[in-house]
């Protein structure tokens, strides 16, 4: 079942002379469950179209639908509602809130949408991230590893149809990097969440059901692993 | 390039690119130096104006020193304090054939006066030239203006004469009546005291008097005798007097003082050489030879007492003191306005390098982060502790260089453009001086910005100060940080070095994400609120703390010269014109002039206004303790080493000094039946108990306060104690239905004897200001005793003495008219003219007719209203900056709340919680902060003012809150504008692309 479709979408910077065609006409789909990992050199334009899938950027062209709905159609205050409800967010930089805790940033998009916190399922997410003895540390006084961990737990507390991650593991070194890998496969097999991992790295891509390259804002590859290896 | 000037360069660098703070260090600084010129050259300024209003109005003489022989007037000149010393000669009187109203001004009064002494005692020229020679004359323009046809080239003789009275006995009186002179009052001014069959030169600018059966005026000649030349005609002279007998005439002087001439002296002292100047003049009258005769001398005459202590046995109007001048050298008798003036300019001083120090100190302290980026860039190519510290003073001082002659210049203009808002009050506050000056005397005083290079040297030097000691704590901070934790910007994470934070369950528990996040905001991350919250405390606490010191310094100018008992309503400002029988009118010219009011026709409405001008009381048996023994207190700081004996003594007024005892004197107000009524039910009275009353019930006002001014010891010689108040609520020992007697004093007809009178009044309760306000103003000065009409009718009827005296009142007829051109104005005009009596008003100007030390004190309002807008201008130009600074650095936090689908409106909501918290946490400061100044400044002030109400300014409070809760409001809008969804994915992609 589809959940994704990305529909020529186009993505351009600035005018005239200094117009830079960051997305052109990038089309695909991606099915629910799927794990897909996009990769492409730096400037090659995936973080811009991470962006747009995640709704924080609009393309200049194009459409997005997620599970059926053209995110960009939606106005703003609609567009943050289905944000925190359909797709959780984990960036290179962790980009937690630095004056909560590791409870409260993992319970965030669910609060942000007015419900009440499951505890239960908060204790859950912090036991299985193992940050359970750290809850009540800011984001400052957490390692970078840890830090991702909460930005990983973030993403699965509300269950989110996507989880997109950009280039979650490139902030910390290989051992630190499997871990959050290995925690973000186990959402996508064990919560059933598609996830879209952003990478330039060609073997964490390689562990993802679909690779899809970019090249100077297109599509270059797009199949499965197992036609690959 | 050197070192330091890469440093600069970078700074210079980082400044344009952070335009809109460099702006807001730049205005602050520029307010800052703007205020400063405004303290220092507007203090100049205003002073100078008072002081040219004051030598306007009664010349640039310090001190007058009255008949005086040849040696005392070398041994004033000899005086180290004196400055200049010009001689006068009273010449005595002429007959004046060429006067235009010999019926009462038959006279010329002529003076000698040196050049140098017009100019010291401001006589102002209308036509002609300042005589040169004693042959030649000035005469005053008030005689042209009655009808003298006297003009420039005129000769007159004059056969001088000085002018006697003598009173009259019994036996002549009855005498002079048979033989058919006038039987007239005659007036003497206060102190001049004559007995029947008694001799006494006349009174200074005495009246002209006929032939009557009181007394009679002898001329007794001097023996001048010459031709004098009308070379000019001049203003009418400050001290003339309205209704004197003779014009003011000057002519030159002869300077040679003869072995048995008495001349008088006219001096100004050295202000700058503080010494006792009165004292040292005082010394120089003293003749006394031996103690005995000194301590004779000090039983009859008044005496000062000098510096050190002793006392000097002056002659009555011997020596003339010009205190309103002296007392802006400080060098008059009393120096609460040099106090209050310091004080102010010390204390604005204060603050406004307090709000520069604290909005320069959050401009750094806020961008510590960006700046430790580039300061670390710089440290690691090696840049020293001290160069990283330039960089800071090399950003404020370059702005204060510019500041410097733009604030200055704005300092000035802002200057001038007050001094002119205030020139109105000025002029109010001086009518109490101009209205000694005669009708026809010019009253224009220019003013001009006073600038001093001391003072602009003053300017610059306290910028500076201000400015290094405001960027000393960020450069030395800014100077410790090492290149890699600048570079790496965790600055922050030293900061949380708690284990951990407890997590907000509750709220989470319902979902209150947006009190979540703005609650952690605040309590988490107090390094980036604490800008914010020092901005709001510091608006709030300099706000308050200036309305409280401008409020103290009100209350206690009101409080320790403050005299006006009561005034009218509120029920009588809607009206006009007043017409005032004020003493001055006799009762039946008022009762004729108020029918014509009420009868006429173009009179849309009027109301009468009464107060009585009794000398009563209710006797001290009557007070409760406590004022007793305030009383007390206040004579023992009369009387430091009195015992109790003597304090008693004086308590029950039969001390060794005229006067010495505490003044309990009230004040009676009679009201309308229905108005008395009405108090009383205001006031929860029930009137129906006291119908069987002999003579009335009575309300009595709940406050009163006593002061150490209010004990009458001036004329006993007793050194002045400081200011101490004591306030009283419902101060008297009584009861309802208790009988009070309300004592009297009055006067044999014709003596000085005085005889005692009680009327009983039944105490029916006690009133507030609020019970009474639409009649009248009541103030606590006075105890005041409130009783209806029918209570006055029947005192009268038990005692019409009484009676008469209750009807001694001063009555003021409040009117409208339906037109400005009404025949009843054109007649209350005429009779006003005719009478020369200031008797038809323009109802504003009573109501509104305020005294020398209101006035002022509404001139330290206006610049206190002035000061704490600039001053708030600053803390505003803080906070903005703050929250600025805040939200800029918040622009990740914020892209990351969007991309986790945070609303716009939940930001609104998250930062209105925010806010309200940083509000409470700033309120909750200032508080203690305006408390501790508060109580510092009531303990200073109780150390001169004891006692002194200090009102809170209840009304300021909550403007100064309303402004820093919208201030903060729109700042935050307008800031937080700026964290657009473009902006916040610029954000987020600066990191991820």
């Amino acid at each position: 079942m589809e959940i994704l479709r990305c529909e020529n979408v186009s993505k351009i910077y600035g005018e005239g002379d200094t117009e830079v065609r960051a997305l052109d006409n990038v089309s695909f789909t991606v099915e629910k469950g799927e794990f897909v990992s996009i990769i492409g050199p730096s400037g090659s334009g995936k973080s811009t179209l991470l962006h747009i899938l995640g709704g924080v950027d609009k393309p200049t062209s194009g459409k997005v639908f997620i599970d059926g709905t053209d995110m960009h159609s939606l106005n703003e205050d609609k567009l943050a509602i289905f944000r925190r409800r359909q797709i959780g967010l984990v960036y290179q930089f962790y980009n937690l809130m630095p004056v909560l805790n590791i409870d409260e940033n993992i319970a965030l998009p669910h609060l942000l949408d007015g419900r009440p916190l499951d505890k239960e399922r908060l204790d859950q997410v912090v036991d299985h991230l193992g940050l359970t003895d750290r809850r009540g540390n800011l984001p400052s006084q957490l390692s970078g590893g840890q830090q991702q961990r909460v930005s990983i737990g973030r993403a699965m507390y509300s269950h989110p149809a996507i989880l997109l991650a950009d280039e979650p593991t490139g902030n910390l070194d290989r051992k630190t990097g499997e871990e959050i890998i290995d925690l973000l496969k186990e959402s996508n097999k064990i919560n059933k969440q598609t996830l879209i991992l952003i990478t330039h790295d060609e073997s964490l891509a390689m562990q993802a059901d679909r690779i899809i390259s970019i090249e100077d804002g297109r599509i270059g590859r797009n199949e499965k692993v197992r036609n690959l290896v | 390039m050197d070192n330091k000037k890469i440093i600069f360069q970078v700074t210079k660098t980082y400044m344009k690119k952070n335009r809109k703070r460099t702006l807001v260090t730049f205005l602050g600084i520029l307010v800052m130096v703007m205020l400063m010129t405004a303290v220092f050259v507007g203090k100049d300024t205003v002073l100078d104006y008072m002081k040219n209003v004051v030598e306007e109005s009664s010349g640039s003489w310090h001190y007058q020193v009255f008949d005086i022989d040849k040696k005392q007037l070398q041994q004033l000149k000899e005086l180290d304090c004196v400055d200049k010393c010009e001689v006068s000669k009273p010449l005595g009187y002429t007959e004046f054939a060429e006067s235009g109203d010999p019926d009462t001004t038959p006279f010329l009064e002529l003076k000698e006066y040196s050049n140098d002494l017009l100019k010291l005692m401001n006589i102002k020229l209308k036509e002609g030239r300042y005589p040169k020679n004693p042959d030649e004359v000035i005469i005053s323009a008030r005689a042209l203006r009655e009808g003298s046809d006297i003009k420039l080239g005129d000769t007159i003789d004059v056969d001088c004469f000085e002018r006697y009275v003598y009173a009259y006995t019994e036996e002549e009186r009855q005498a002079a009546i048979d033989a058919g002179n006038e039987d007239c009052h005659v007036f003497f001014p206060p102190n001049y005291i004559i007995n029947p069959g008694e001799t006494k030169k006349a009174p200074a600018h005495y009246q002209y008097y006929k032939d009557n059966c009181l007394i009679e005026m002898i001329h007794e000649p001097t023996g001048v005798n010459k031709s004098l030349t009308v070379v000019g005609i001049m203003e009418d002279p400050f001290f003339a007097a309205p209704g004197q007998g003779g014009y003011i005439a000057i002519t030159g002087l002869d300077d040679s003082v003869g072995d048995d001439e008495k001349v008088n002296a006219v001096l100004t002292i050295d202000v700058n050489k503080k010494a006792d100047s009165y004292g040292e003049i005082a010394k120089i009258l003293d003749t006394s030879q031996t103690p005995e005769e000194r301590e004779a001398l000090l039983a009859d005459n008044s005496s000062y007492t000098t510096k050190t202590g002793e006392r000097i046995p002056v002659e009555k109007g011997r020596i003339d003191v010009n205190n309103m001048l002296l007392a802006f050298f400080d060098e008059g008798q009393n120096g609460t306005m040099n106090f209050i003036i310091l004080f102010v300019q010390v204390f604005f001083v204060v603050l406004i390098t307090a709000a520069s120090l604290i909005l320069i100190y959050n401009v750094f302290s806020m961008s510590y982060q960006e700046r430790s980026k580039y300061l670390g860039m710089l440290s690691s190519v090696g840049a020293t502790r001290r160069q990283k510290r330039w960089s800071v003073y090399y950003e404020v001082f370059s702005l204060l260089s510019l500041a410097l002659p733009i604030g200055v210049g704005l300092g000035l203009i802002v200057v001038k453009g007050g001094v002119e808002l205030l020139v109105p009050h000025f002029t109010k506050m001086f009518s109490t001086i101009s209205a000694n000056i005669a009708m026809e005397r010019s009253f224009d005083v220019d003013f001009s910005v006073v600038i001093s290079p001391v003072n602009i040297l003053l300017v610059i030097i306290f910028s500076t100060l201000a400015v290094w000691i405001s960027a000393w704590i960020p450069a030395r901070k800014i100077s410790k940080v090492g290149p890699v934790e600048s570079i790496r910007g965790n600055e922050t994470t030293k900061k949380h070095k708690k284990k951990g934070y407890k997590t907000y369950l509750g709220l989470m528990l319902k979902g209150k994400s947006e009190n979540l996040i703005g609650r952690a905001s605040v309590d988490r991350n107090r390094t980036a609120t604490k800008g914010i919250i020092r901005s709001i405390t510091s608006f709030v606490a300099l706000t308050m703390i200036i309305t409280f010191a401008t409020g103290s310094i009100g209350d206690i100018l009101n409080s320790e010269f403050g005299q006006d008992t009561m005034s009218v309503g509120t029920a009588y400002k809607g009206y006009k014109y007043v017409f005032e029988q004020g003493g001055f009118l006799d009762n039946e010219i008022y009762d004729s002039c108020k029918e014509d009011i009420m009868s006429s026709k173009e009179v849309t409405g009027y109301r009468e206004w009464e107060s009585i001008g009794s000398n009563d009381w209710i006797p001290l048996t009557y007070y409760k303790d406590e004022y007793t023994d305030a009383a007390k207190q206040v004579i023992k700081s009369w009387f430091p080493n009195g015992n109790a004996e003597e304090i008693q003594k004086y308590i029950e007024g039969k001390g060794d000094y005229d006067n010495a005892f505490i003044n309990p004197r009230t004040e009676i107000v009679i009201l309308e039946e229905d108005e008395f009524e009405k108090v009383a039910e205001n006031a929860g009275i029930d009137l129906a108990k006291y119908e069987e009353s002999e003579t009335g019930p009575a309300l009595i006002y709940d406050s009163i306060k006593l002061s150490s001014y209010d004990c009458t010891l001036f004329r006993g010689g007793a050194q002045k104690p400081d200011y101490s108040e004591y306030s009283f609520k419902e101060p008297l020992n009584v009861k309802a239905g208790d009988t009070i007697d309300l004592t009297f004093r009055n006067y044999q007809n014709d003596n000085e004897e005085t005889y005692d009178l009680t009327a009983p009044i039944e105490f029916a309760g006690y009133i507030k200001d609020s019970d009474i306000e639409e009649y009248y103003d009541l103030k606590p000065d006075n105890l005041v005793v409130i009783i209806s009409e029918k209570t006055r009718e029947n005192i009268k009827q038990v005692n019409s003495e009484l009676g008469d005296i209750l009807c001694k009142s001063y009555k003021y007829l409040f009117f409208n008219v339906n037109t400005d051109d009404a025949g009843v104005l054109k007649k209350l005009s005429q009779i006003r003219d005719e009478l020369k009596e200031p008797c038809l008003w323009p109802a504003e100007g009573l109501i509104d007719r305020t005294s020398f030390i209101s006035a002022f004190t509404n001139v330290a309002n206006i610049m206190a209203v002035c000061f704490t807008i600039l001053v708030a201008l600053i803390c505003l130009l803080n906070l903005y900056n703050s929250v600025m600074g805040r939200s800029l650095a918040r622009h990740k936090e914020f892209a990351v709340l969007y991309s986790m689908g945070m609303t716009g409106k939940q930001k609104n909501k998250m930062l209105t919680i925010e806010n309200v918290r940083l509000l409470i946490k700033a309120f909750i400061k200032s508080a203690l902060i305006t408390l501790a100044f508060v109580i510092c400044l009531y303990q200073l002030i109780s150390l001169r003012y004891r006692g002194v109400h200090i009102t809170i300014p209840v009304l300021a409070i909550v403007v100064t809150i309303l402004v820093s809760i919208i201030g903060l409001m729109v700042f935050t809008k307008v800031c937080y504008r700026q964290n657009s969804n473009k902006q916040i994915i610029d954000e987020i992609r600066r990191e991820s692309v």
